[in-house]
């Protein structure tokens, strides 16, 4: 929704004095595997949920794209916990329908930017790939001539701001993190184990819910993609998902996930329908609004400064959300 | 009836921002969504992308919108007069276009959505 405390607040003065909505669009809660979780979580199916693992692999080709873009400078996006994550900590709060409380975390730059390639011997450097002979033996470089729509919407639009798409992802003036780490408490006791990865051999996450009643595992393997670089439908749509349910004292039931193709997951269709076709009562209640937006991005703006400060962060001395 | 469907009114959507995001957008209310939707404006910094997002929704069928730099956010308001703005800019620049979309003199309530996908 936006990337820090200043920007969050003129958002709701905006909505409070005018009246009018704000609507978000958090497509992950529509794939029809998050919305399977909500329904089992909610129907009570391992009971209270008392801690969740939550992993999230972005791969070496999607993945790699942010430290390519205006993603790559903090200032812009806010880091990755911040646009990247605001998805999956908004799944948290919608899927146990609470809020964060305090937020750990740590950070680092581990794997991209100049300094970390020279340290695994890179000697050979460029800033963005066009034009660069360097860039031709850089599998990480993104060759925007190459790509129809990439080169019309950028390569062909830069004289006008100077916005370069393909910059080295081993460059200088990187100051996002690639390697993330998070320890949330929740407003309802539960506890979240968040990691996030922007360099993993492949795209996708693992979710573990722990309960009083047994367990929740889900696997989503996506199929990875360059934003604008190919065809829309398939951008984080699933390859193979599972779903195990492992109540207490009982045999593990792998569940069903209703088959939807289509891009993130299969939400996008769904949350279409939401957003501009006929309005339908939704059961899940996945509609999402600015106060959903703040919740979910303070889990990361709390994390940024608990990186930059080493200390455990209360969200609600960095916000207070009524 | 046939005509009262050819009488109801088309929701309206100013997009802000024509980058890859905006592509989901207005592909949707192109295509689907066409009988109920459609696009009244384009607002971006870069003229040559608002050109390019023009010659995609030709290309879907969709009539070419008139186009305003960000610095005529306000005019692109006044003069397309939207019933809701979808917002896929860089991300801190997310809440310029919540509050001016809101804040925008108009006689009717304004819907702005947030994009994080």
């Amino acid at each position: 929704m936006t990337i820090d405390v200043p920007r969050t607040l003129s958002i709701f003065d905006a909505v409070s004095k005018t009246g009018n909505n704000v609507r978000v669009t958090f497509n992950y809660r529509y794939a029809p595997h998050n919305t399977k979780v909500f329904e089992l979580i909610r129907s009570g199916a391992i009971g209270k949920v008392t801690s969740v693992h939550f992993e999230w692999c972005l791969d070496t080709f999607h993945g790699a794209d942010y430290f390519r873009r205006w993603h790559r400078d903090k200032k812009n996006s806010g880091g990755l916990l911040v646009h990247k994550s605001t998805h999956h900590f908004d799944l948290i709060n919608f899927w146990l329908q609470t809020r964060p409380a305090t937020v750990y975390a740590q950070g680092d730059l581990k794997f991209y930017g100049r300094e970390n390639a020279e340290s695994r011997g890179v000697d050979k450097f460029y800033t963005r790939a066009n034009g660069s002979e360097v860039a031709q033996g850089d599998p990480f470089a993104l060759h925007l001539k190459d790509h129809e729509q990439l080169k019309a919407l950028y390569l062909d639009a830069e004289h006008e701001d100077a916005y370069y798409r393909d910059q080295s992802v081993f460059g200088d003036g990187i100051s996002i993190e690639d390697t993330m780490n998070v320890l949330v408490r929740y407003k309802n006791g539960a506890v979240l184990t968040y990691s996030l990865t922007a360099y993993a051999p492949w795209e996708g996450f693992r979710v573990s819910f722990n309960g009083t009643g047994g367990r929740l595992e889900l696997e989503v393997v996506e199929h990875s993609y360059v934003n604008s670089g190919g065809e829309q439908t398939v951008e984080g749509s699933t390859s193979k998902t599972t779903l195990m349910l492992r109540q207490l004292l009982k045999q593990p039931e792998e569940i069903e996930i209703p088959s939807v193709g289509g891009a993130h997951g299969g939400g996008d269709a769904v949350l279409l329908n939401d957003l501009f076709g006929e309005p339908v009562t939704d059961e899940y209640m996945r509609a999402a609004s600015h106060v959903d937006g703040a919740l979910s991005i303070l889990t990361g703006i709390a994390a940024n400064r608990s990186i930059a400060t080493g200390q455990v962060v209360n969200v609600d001395d960095v916000l207070r959300i009524p | 009836m046939a005509s009262e469907v050819a009488a109801r009114v088309r929701r309206r959507y100013a997009l802000i921002g024509t980058g890859g995001r905006a592509i989901f957008f207005y592909t949707a209310i192109a295509q689907e969504y066409k009988a109920t939707s459609e696009v009244v404006a384009f607002t971006d910094t870069n003229q040559t992308r608002m050109n390019y997002a023009n010659q995609k929704l030709q290309a879907l069928g969709h009539a070419s919108v008139p186009t305003y730099l960000a610095s005529e956010f306000d005019k692109m308001i006044k003069e397309t007069k939207p019933d809701e703005v979808i917002v896929t800019t860089i991300d801190r620049t997310h809440n310029i276009y919540v509050s001016d979309g809101s804040s925008s003199e108009s006689e009717w309530s304004r819907d702005i959505w947030c994009m994080t996908c």
